[in-house]
């Protein structure tokens, strides 16, 4: 009787653990994934940026202003003699926020950036 | 060397056509004379965007110049030349100047006068490029643009 007792327990002892085994497989999982994201986040990638239908490939990294990606392009594009007029905006068409981060942006390895105007007009 | 662009004389009457019926005598209007990378002196296609536009101005809309971006990338298509109406004479606006589609050096603006209510050509337009130092500066028709 006393046997089947202990037998009991540690079978329960043995599911615990079994699920503590689980949980931690998971947590490594976890932890090896966000080294991952880390070790990518500093690591440079191209991007795409496109003015009058040229298209030209540019390095960039996620904790890089936009204003520094938009000077880049700018210099290989140029010469701009008024390069202030120019903006990066997203294939979505919506325009970058130049003191923000590429990572804050939603800026991807492959993406497409077009280096536009912000507006075009005139006026007699 | 300055460039001279080859321009099929539909071109201009097409030009004129939207102008007349965009502006219709009371507003302002652009066209975009684009044409192919591989031959870029040529303009093929006149595009007229979408945009606002009064008696003295015009704006182009945002969502379409993105989009008109990235056609032009996918197509391999440059903007040439930038063409628009005044309600009187022809010259180049201080709005003119700062705000143009294309900034490099050596980009043409033609603006065409009345409206382009007149004869269709370039009789009293004006053409303007920008030099290297960021300004605008007039420059001849004739010899920069070839009708044909």
């Amino acid at each position: 009787m006393n046997g089947e007792k202990e037998l009991a327990v540690a079978e329960a002892e043995l599911v615990k653990a079994r699920q503590e085994l689980a949980e931690a497989v998971s947590d490594i999982a976890s932890a090896e994934q966000k080294i991952e994201e880390v070790i990518d986040r500093d690591r440079p990638f191209k991007v795409k940026i496109t003015y009058n239908g040229v298209t030209k490939s540019l390095e960039a990294r996620y904790d890089e202003l936009v204003k520094t990606l938009l000077n880049k392009a700018i210099n290989v594009f140029g010469p701009i003699p008024q390069p202030h007029t120019l903006s990066l905006f997203n294939a979505a068409g919506d325009e970058l926020d130049d003191n923000k981060t590429l990572e804050a942006s939603g800026v991807k390895p492959d993406d497409t950036l077009l280096l536009r105007p912000s507006k075009v007009k005139g006026g007699a | 060397m300055k460039t001279a662009y080859r321009v099929p004389r539909c071109i201009v009457d097409e030009t004129v056509a939207h102008f007349r019926r965009c502006g219709a005598g009371r507003r302002e209007c652009q066209t975009l004379w684009i044409g192919p990378w591989s031959r870029p002196t040529l303009i093929t296609e006149v595009v007229h965007p979408v945009h606002q536009a009064h008696a003295g101005g015009f704006e182009l809309d945002d969502r379409w110049l993105s989009e008109f971006w990235l056609r032009l990338a996918r197509d391999e298509l440059g903007i040439r030349i930038q063409v628009h109406t005044h309600p009187g004479a022809a010259f180049h606006s201080a709005t003119d100047d700062a705000f143009p589609i294309i900034h490099t050096p050596g980009f043409l603006s033609l603006v065409i006068p009345n409206f382009a209510l007149g004869p269709i050509g370039f009789e009293n337009a004006y053409l303007t490029e920008i030099q290297a130092d960021g300004n605008w500066r007039q420059v001849p028709i004739e010899g920069r643009l070839v009708v044909e």
